[in-house]
């Protein structure tokens, strides 16, 4: 240990005698505040060897400092909310040519499926002039401030993998999401807040399950942290029956006057680590309730996301990712499961279970872009809307036989996502599929350019934020990944 | 330095050795003195250290095995020295003059020299490219390709402190740096460091004091022999074993429904109890299905690639997720044995080790004739049973007649073959396997008929002495099946009306069986719980068929199937027999079907001949764009298998660990070290490729390879102890300021290890010590609380049921491992979900651990239990202190420590005496999970319960909420959380 480094132990020991950490700490501690409770204080590498073990740091100076990822968990239909296409309702009913079928793999059509032509209306909408489908009201407000990629497309066609690839970038089980991917090379700008935090609402986790936010194989201080709306809002951060805050803080003192004797004696570091964790625990248990508990928020909040406090709903998640947003969380991921409109259910059905998600998700959405604009954090965050893949233009006919409601089978080819934000335009639409909506024609976006762009809008070049795992270097966008230039403002 | 050591190998694992960002890692391995190695010794270049870390970090990103731009590449030397696209030699051996590669490398013309957009090499590298190529561009086989000799023990100090050959290595190289050994750690902190080690469970304050009132030699060998025939120490081991077999109760993707692979994980725990040599324990793993006359246990222990992911979710591709479970079966199996890291190679040939693209498909091949193929019930299964079950069902087999016995198909002595031989003699086919079809919907189990004409087609299969065809079906539809063989309007052999609506499929009753006739043979017993379902694709319709000779494609062709269709399951052949014989394979075959199994475990069944698939190159690893075919065989730059044996799963197993390969040895004995020492000798235990950072001890690493393999005979508990005896290990970990900077992360060895406690150990060590820990083994995973609302997996109602009882208390390998949501605070501590191998878990330090040991139910009701324990000591409360942090951490506190925990004691008491809604809380069950009752249904094991059995007084149910927030600090304390 050289001199400086000597004299650093020495003063974070001092600090954490009495004090909770400020700092970044060494070791994996070190990375636990990066990640979880963020150093943004601490500038990345400043300091050589010591902190290189701090965020990664961006490549480039970012055009936003948040992300909020709302996946429709089931992949909402394109063509009822985006993408109209009045050839389509032309060629209802009529049953589908070969062209469209030859050499296709879908998950649930068989045989000769009959088209199925938009079950909603257009309208433009906002200055730009998008037409948007009439079943999104609250929308129009706001579609001036979004950018819509119309022809989206991916590789894989069931639910599960599909996630797997929009979020880590591959389709099987295994790689680290893109949220830890940012918090490793970013860390928080709060310390007393997980930098990546999950929100689940629709009442199942998403397909691919705890995958689809899992670190891979980053260390498991990336991982999202599940914050929850009903029982604890982070697992085991509430205090047991037989104790309080004040005996608590007496615990954790006993535990750490006698960690840092034990220090004095072994010399491990791991050792302050651990004493300034255990500080940070104790933080964490007030800051975490507090930012999960929407109750303080004013009645017109209430009103305009439409929430209600203590459910677990999408509405109450889309005002959770604007409160953690402001509190410096780095990566807000919400899932809504619900949007796998075949038409086998009534539940899942376009003209049922599925207009009832539209208006659930619907005014939230728009609070949200309404709600970060007017406080200023919309230049500085990044919300991101699409499921994981697409529908097909084609009724689905589960077993070759006609679904009992109306629905759409899985379709990789084509589908809608949208973004809105700092560094993005305003009002633009990017991309066009084709008179029927099978496949994008101009503007294709994959996936991969999707999490390239959403990275290079954090700083960071794709192509180089990249860790070596099992021999081989890795990154989210795996081998390919184009930034769409296009649609940066 | 100041990176912990943890910290150090988290670090690494995150940017790997190429990265810039890794000061700390290179500055440390020159203080380490390997930049020694790669100074040129004499004049002869040595390719393996000092051109071929050249070459991979300057020159393989574009000339390698992915790109070889120009058409030159450094991978092989016969790429190197082939001519390039210019029409140059990149490398004219003897000639450096001629080499256009020197020619680029020192171009004066930025736009021509190499590397392109990098920095020029400096004049001493290429020098030594220059000399290299002089001296004929010799290629060296990287270090662990090469198979391992004993190097002959160096010369040290201190013979006195030298045992063994560990510690002759070791203190050569702790000399060659001008250090010392740490002293001995102290008996008690050593006790506790070998029995964490060896068994995953602290010592026994008992066994501390005993230890320590005569620490001898023979005292801690006695301690040793002790540990290593502990049940546990199959636990705490198998529970490694586990990551790197990616075992799950769960399926995996969106269901991720329930898989019964315990007894997979329990044959792991009996195999290390029983030290079944790393060998065996290898071939049983990977082919015992093969091995002739294969045991049930053989079978079972297939289940190692069992544990892959089935997808469940509807619409998806069986065959494309077939295909992934075998692409990850090559994958585990080469990072497990052989630390190689081949999953490159599945697209492209390997960037910087010797194996070609196609020699992937080659390994691919040796996988992908098993029978598996993402079904929904994850057939093949075998069924395993209870003994009573065992012993009847063998008795009643013996004594079948022998006409109701058919010919044996050989192969294993598996009673589950048995068993299925009488139910289905001639074999019984899933309807997936079926080559052929139109009109059909193919879900996971089943093929459904759609409509008139629909029809399925199978390989040819052999029908000579066929009597009969069984159909499993369901559904409602009424219709019939054509039987036809050759082509769908071949000739008809057999029709089958299905007869209408039928009762939904279930086991059969557990009624007494038909006598079989002749002799009435005592029935096997069912098994008394009501277990699920087992046969799923029991026939349901049996029908005879015209006498066929030869083999023929069997085609079923559908006729008016009604709406809703029905389901086609499995097809199963049976023998011409005449009535008699017939009647009594029936009755036999009933008898058997109603003796439900214990288990059914998904295991590795080859294909049999005729539905065998050929295996060919996929095309840039895309599993739909398929290229030539190839056979079974290992890398061209490995020994080769064996002459003249059946290029197999089981010849690969045994070439893995033959004497001839050069990495299964040290590759385990790597892993064996890691586990010990918190670090491997070599690092990436993962990646023993020329990317994977370099052993710290190369002869140490070969000399116990050696051993292991020659002395121990591949005895895992033999190579244990003689690690655990050294005086490397027995080291204390304290470390001195100026040691630490000189070797941050203790490569030198010249200290113990002090490593922070695995998930697992974590959590069992806090019930030991509160005395809540169960010793129950083996059986069904359990659910201790969690809490609730956490499983949510679409289209499954699986729940979570807090276990009651002692299966609260288990240790935590049998936690029930739901990959998609596995145990929070077993991740929390760094478990992996397992979703696929894992051979290191990188430690680290996080807040949401403490919260964890902090608040986390299981943990207070340990700290709970361990009051009751400290309350039931002596009556003042220091001695009740010193038995709690006693029973916690196997030593006693110092004064210092015990001040400071009496400290907390009369504050906690202060505190309560003036709260009592905060008292109760502290002293009574605290179950926040459970729904009702909870504690009443617990019997009494360690001290749970509620308060008034423990504490009858006012008086003491004060003193034990103090002592339970004393506890639960002991429980926090670093020292308790790490073995030192």
């Amino acid at each position: 240990m050289n001199l400086l480094e000597l004299a650093r132990m020495e003063e974070l020991r001092f600090i954490t005698r009495r004090h909770f950490l400020k700092h970044c700490a060494t070791g994996m501690g070190g990375m636990a505040l990066a990640s979880l409770a963020g150093c943004g204080s601490a500038p990345p590498a400043a300091s050589g060897v010591a902190s290189s073990f701090g965020p990664r740091g961006a490549d480039f100076p970012g055009k936003v400092k948040h992300v909020i990822f709302l996946h429709m968990a089931g992949a909402p239909s394109q063509l009822e909310l985006f993408d109209y296409k009045p050839e389509l309702a032309r060629l209802n009913n009529q049953p589908c040519p070969d062209s469209l079928l030859k050499g296709k793999r879908f998950a649930f059509i068989q045989g000769r499926p009959n088209m199925l032509g938009p079950q909603a209306t257009f309208a433009s909408r906002g200055e730009s002039g998008l037409s948007v489908s009439e079943l999104l009201p609250h929308f129009h407000e706001v579609v001036d401030k979004v950018t819509l990629l119309k022809a989206m497309h991916t590789d894989q066609f069931n639910h599960a993998p599909a996630q797997l690839l929009m979020h880590t970038g591959g389709p099987r089980l295994g790689r680290p999401s893109i949220g830890s991917w940012v918090t490793y090379g970013l860390g928080s700008e709060n310390e007393n807040l997980p930098g990546f935090v999950v929100l689940l609402s629709g009442g199942k986790q998403p397909d691919a399950g705890r995958s689809v936010f899992g670190s891979g194989f980053l260390p498991t201080v990336f991982q999202g942290v599940q914050c929850r709306s009903g029982g604890e809002p982070v697992l085991y951060v509430g205090d047991p029956t037989g104790t309080d805050r004040e005996l608590r803080r007496q615990a954790i003192e006993t535990i750490n006057d006698i960690n840092e004797r034990k220090y004095q004696e072994v010399g491990d570091p791991e050792i302050l680590t651990r004493i300034s964790q255990y500080e940070m625990a104790f933080r964490m248990q007030l800051s975490v309730p507090d930012v999960m508990d929407v109750a303080d928020e004013p009645e017109w909040v209430h009103e305009m996301y439409g929430t209600t406090p203590g459910k677990a709903t999408f509405a109450n998640n889309c005002l959770l990712a604007r409160r953690l947003v402001e509190k410096g969380v780095r990566f807000v991921q919400l899932f809504d499961w619900g949007w796998d409109a075949h038409g086998a259910a009534e539940s899942e059905a376009l003209n049922h279970g599925f207009l009832k998600k539209c208006k659930e998700m619907d005014r939230p959405v728009a609070a949200l872009l309404k709600d970060l604009e007017q406080r200023g954090l919309l230049d500085e965050t990044l919300v991101v809307w699409g499921g994981e893949f697409g529908r097909t233009p084609m009724q689905e006919n589960r077993n070759g036989q006609t679904n009992r409601f109306l629905g759409r089978d899985h379709h990789s080819e084509a589908f809608t996502m949208w973004m809105a934000g700092g560094g993005v335009k305003k009002g633009f639409s990017y991309g066009e599929t084709d008179e029927i909506g099978y496949s994008g024609v101009s503007g294709r976006v994959h996936v991969h350019d999707l999490q390239a762009t959403i990275l290079n809008l954090l700083g960071f070049d794709h192509e180089r934020l990249i860790h070596t795992f099992q021999g081989r270097p890795f990154r989210l966008t795996d081998v390919s990944g184009r930034v769409v230039r296009e649609v940066l403002a | 330095m100041r990176f912990p050591l943890d910290l150090a190998a988290a670090r690494r694992a995150l940017t790997g050795f190429r990265s810039r960002t890794v000061v700390g890692a290179v500055a440390a391995l020159a203080l380490l003195g390997f930049a020694t190695l790669a100074r040129p010794r004499a004049h002869q270049v040595d390719f393996n250290r000092e051109v071929r870390p050249l070459l991979n970090h300057k020159c393989i990103a574009c000339h390698g095995g992915v790109k070889r731009a120009g058409g030159f590449g450094v991978l092989f030397r016969e790429d190197a020295l082939a001519k390039t696209k210019s029409g140059h030699f990149g490398i004219v051996p003897g000639d450096p003059s001629a080499s256009e590669m020197i020619r680029r490398i020192t171009h004066a013309d930025p736009s021509e020299r190499m590397p392109r957009e990098g920095p020029a090499l400096s004049r001493d590298e290429i020098g030594t490219l220059k000399r290299w190529i002089e001296q004929g561009a010799k290629w060296g086989v990287h270090w662990a390709y090469v198979k391992p000799a004993s190097p002959s023990l160096p010369a040290v100090s201190d013979r006195d402190w030298a045992r063994g050959g560990i510690d002759r290595f070791v203190l050569a190289r702790i000399d060659a740096e001008g250090l010392k050994p740490s002293l001995p750690a102290e008996c008690g902190a050593l006790l506790r460091r070998v029995s964490l080690d060896l068994t995953g469970l602290p010592a026994t304050p008992e066994d501390a004091t005993a230890f320590c009132r005569a620490p001898s030699r023979a005292a801690y060998e006695h301690a040793v022999d002790r540990l290593l025939a502990a049940p546990a120490y199959g636990e705490h081991w198998a529970a490694i074993w586990l990551d790197l077999a990616r075992y799950g109760d769960t399926k995996g993707y969106e269901k991720d429904s329930h898989r019964d692979m315990w007894s997979y994980r329990d044959w792991v725990i009996r195999a290390l109890n029983a030290d079944l040599p790393f060998d065996q324990f290898t071939i049983e793993q990977l082919a015992g299905d093969l091995i002739p006359g294969a045991t049930d246990q053989q079978i079972l222990a297939t289940g190692f690639h069992r544990n892959t992911s089935t997808n469940d979710e509807g619409g998806t591709d069986d065959e494309e997720f077939r295909v992934a479970s075998v692409i990850d079966r090559v994958n585990t199996t080469w990072e497990v044995w052989q630390g190689t890291t081949i999953g490159c190679v599945q697209c492209h040939s390997h960037p910087y080790d010797p194996f070609r693209h196609e020699e992937y498909y080659k390994l691919f091949a040796f996988f992908n004739n098993t029978a598996d193929e993402d079904r929904t019930d994850d057939a093949p299964r075998l069924a395993t049973y209870l003994p009573t079950q065992q012993a009847d069902l063998r008795a009643y087999l013996g004594r079948l007649p022998t006409a109701a016995r058919p010919p044996h198909r050989g192969g294993t002595s598996a009673l589950a073959d048995d068993v299925e031989q009488v139910l289905y003699p001639l074999g019984r086919i899933p309807a997936p396997s079926m080559r052929d079809s139109m009109a059909i919907t193919r879900t996971a189990d089943f093929v459904t008929a759609n409509r008139d004409g629909a029809y399925v087609g199978y390989a040819p299969m052999e029908l000579s002495g066929v009597g009969e065809i069984g159909l499993g079906y369901s559904g409602k539809g009424l219709g019939s099946v054509e039987v036809r063989i050759g082509s769908p309007n071949g000739r008809l052999i057999a029709t089958a009306v299905l007869p209408g609506p039928r009762p939904a499929r279930r086991a059969p009753a557990a009624k007494a069986p038909a006598a079989a006739v002749g002799k009435p043979a005592p029935p096997p017993r069912p098994k008394p719980s009501g277990r699920p379902t087992r046969r799923s694709m029991e026939p349901t319709l049996r029908v005879p068929i015209a006498s066929t000779e030869g083999r023929h494609a069997l085609y079923l062709v559908m006729r008016a199937p009604q709406k809703p269709a029905y389901s086609l399951a499995s097809l199963s052949l049976y023998p011409a027999l005449d009535p008699a014989a017939k009647r009594e394979l029936e009755s036999s075959a009933r008898a058997l079907a109603a003796v439900v199994p214990d288990a059914e475990t998904p295991v590795l069944r080859e294909l049999p001949k005729g539905f065998r698939r050929t295996t060919q190159v996929f095309v840039r690893g895309n599993w739909l764009v398929r290229g030539d075919t190839v056979r079974p065989g290992v890398p061209g730059s490995m020994p080769p298998l064996k002459a003249g044996a059946q290029p197999d799963r089981l010849a690969l197993a045994r070439w893995l660990v033959s004497r001839e390969n050069p990495l299964s040895a040290r590759v385990m004995v790597n892993r064996l070290w890691n586990q010990l020492f918190g670090i491997g000798l070599v690092e990436t235990a993962e990646d023993f490729g020329t990317m994977g950072s370099p052993p710290s001890h190369p002869e140490l690493l070969d000399w116990m390879a050696v051993r292991f393999m020659d002395d121990h005979k591949w005895s895992i508990k033999a190579l244990l102890k003689e690690i655990v005896l050294s005086s490397t290990y027995r080291q204390s970990s304290r470390v001195a300021p100026e040691l630490r900077e000189r070797d941050p992360y203790n490569r030198l060895l010249a200290r113990g290890p002090r490593v922070r406690l695995s998930a697992e150990q974590v959590r069992d060590e806090a019930l030991e010590a509160s005395g809540l820990l169960s010793r129950k083994m083996y059986g069904p995973s359990v659910m201790p609380p969690q809490p609730p609302g956490l499983w949510s997996s679409p289209y499954s109602s699986a729940a979570w049921v807090t276990a009651e009882g002692e299966d609260r208390y288990r240790r935590a390998i049998y936690t029930y491992w739901k990959r998609t949501v596995p145990y929070p605070s077993l991740v929390s501590f760094d478990a992996p979900t397992r979703d696929v191998v894992v051979s290191r878990r990188i430690r680290t330090n996080t807040p949401l651990q403490a919260l964890v040991t902090l608040n986390d139910p299981v943990y207070v009701e340990a700290a709970q239990a361990l009051a009751r324990r400290m309350l039931r000591g002596a009556g003042a409360a220091d001695e009740r202190v010193r038995i709690g942090f006693r029973l916690a951490l196997g030593r006693e506190p110092d004064r210092s420590t015990l001040t400071r925990l009496l400290g907390l004691y009369q504050t906690a008491t202060r505190h309560y005496r003036s709260r009592p809604t905060l008292l109760d809380g502290a002293v009574e069950p605290y179950m926040p999970y459970d729904t009702a009752g909870g504690y009443a249904a617990v019997p009494p094991h360690g001290l749970a319960g509620t308060a008034s059995a423990y504490a009858r007084t006012p008086a003491d149910r004060l003193d034990l909420a103090a002592l339970t927030t004393v506890a639960g600090a002991i429980l926090n304390l670093d020292e308790f959380l790490t073995k030192e």
